[in-house]
């Protein structure tokens, strides 16, 4: 299951990963690999997070403050660490959402433009 | 970036670097209790997908690859990879990472403490009333410095 998701899943575009734990952690509380599979999930199995990277990505935005870990029990009653996004993380999510979305606009319009003869 | 989010961002960084200096240990145990439940509930899902348990424990491990390297991820993460100041915190982890300043001068300074150290307490033991056995301690650390120099020198 594994290696056929990696075969034809996408890598993650440097930089984009920060954006995409703000996003999965805002639809609610999550643990590391939780945020993992919603992420894949959502992507629908399309897009391959590197699980090392995953870690510390999560640190760095709980040392930025833009999420907040408190330890719980997960499904299979272990302990296990809940992420969720804090004020400040909303804001700077609401923040990357707009520049990608404005840079994701600049690219297509680059991209779409065709020679002035043709 | 608003100036605002900045400033809550400096703040928020260094409450966590003061948080994880002072409570080393703890973090420590955490970072161990995170991956290891990682692992579990990877483990977990190889099982379920039929996958028998040593298999899919293997697959797990290998699908998160190095803990060891995650783990330096993790402290790099929370600004503890400076040599000088949080490392010095636990000894451990000051000489254990091939990365710090001192864990790279550590052998030779162990080299040239096992050279100097005899001769530096002898004259010290030594009657101080007994010039004798001053000179003969002097002499021995001027030997045996000559020594560590020329091997420095060498290297």
């Amino acid at each position: 299951m594994m290696e056929a998701r990696q075969e034809k899943g996408i890598d993650l575009l440097q930089g984009t990963l920060d954006l995409l734990i703000l996003k999965a952690v805002s639809l609610g509380p999550l643990h590391g690999y939780g945020v993992l599979l919603r992420i894949q999930q959502i992507s629908g199995e399309e897009l391959v997070i590197q699980q090392g990277s995953l870690y510390p990505a999560l640190y760095r935005l709980e040392h930025q403050g833009a999420i907040v870990g408190e330890w719980g029990e997960s499904e299979n009653n272990r302990r296990a660490k809940y992420y969720r996004l804090t004020a400040a993380g909303r804001e700077r999510l609401g923040e990357e959402t707009r520049k990608w979305e404005r840079m994701a606009g600049i690219i297509g319009t680059i991209l779409s433009s065709v020679a002035e003869g043709a | 970036m608003s100036p605002r989010l900045v400033v809550a961002r400096v703040i928020a960084s260094l409450r966590s670097w003061v948080r994880s200096v002072a409570r080393r240990h703890r973090l420590e145990a955490e970072i161990e209790a995170e991956l290891a439940c990682h692992l579990e509930n990877l483990t977990a899902d190889l099982i379920h997908a039929g996958h028998p348990p040593a298999e899919a424990a293997r697959q797990a491990r290998l699908a998160l690859g190095s803990v060891t390297v995650h783990k330096e991820g993790m402290r790099a993460s929370l600004g503890l990879w400076q040599p000088c100041c949080s490392r010095a915190w636990s000894s451990r982890c000051f000489l254990a990472s091939s990365h710090t300043i001192p864990a790279r001068c550590w052998p030779g300074f162990c080299f040239c403490w096992r050279l100097l150290w005899p001769p530096v307490g002898f004259p010290l033991a030594a009657h101080p009333g007994c010039s004798r056995w001053r000179l003969y301690g002097t002499i021995e650390i001027e030997k045996r410095a000559l020594r560590v120099s020329a091997v420095l020198t060498i290297r």
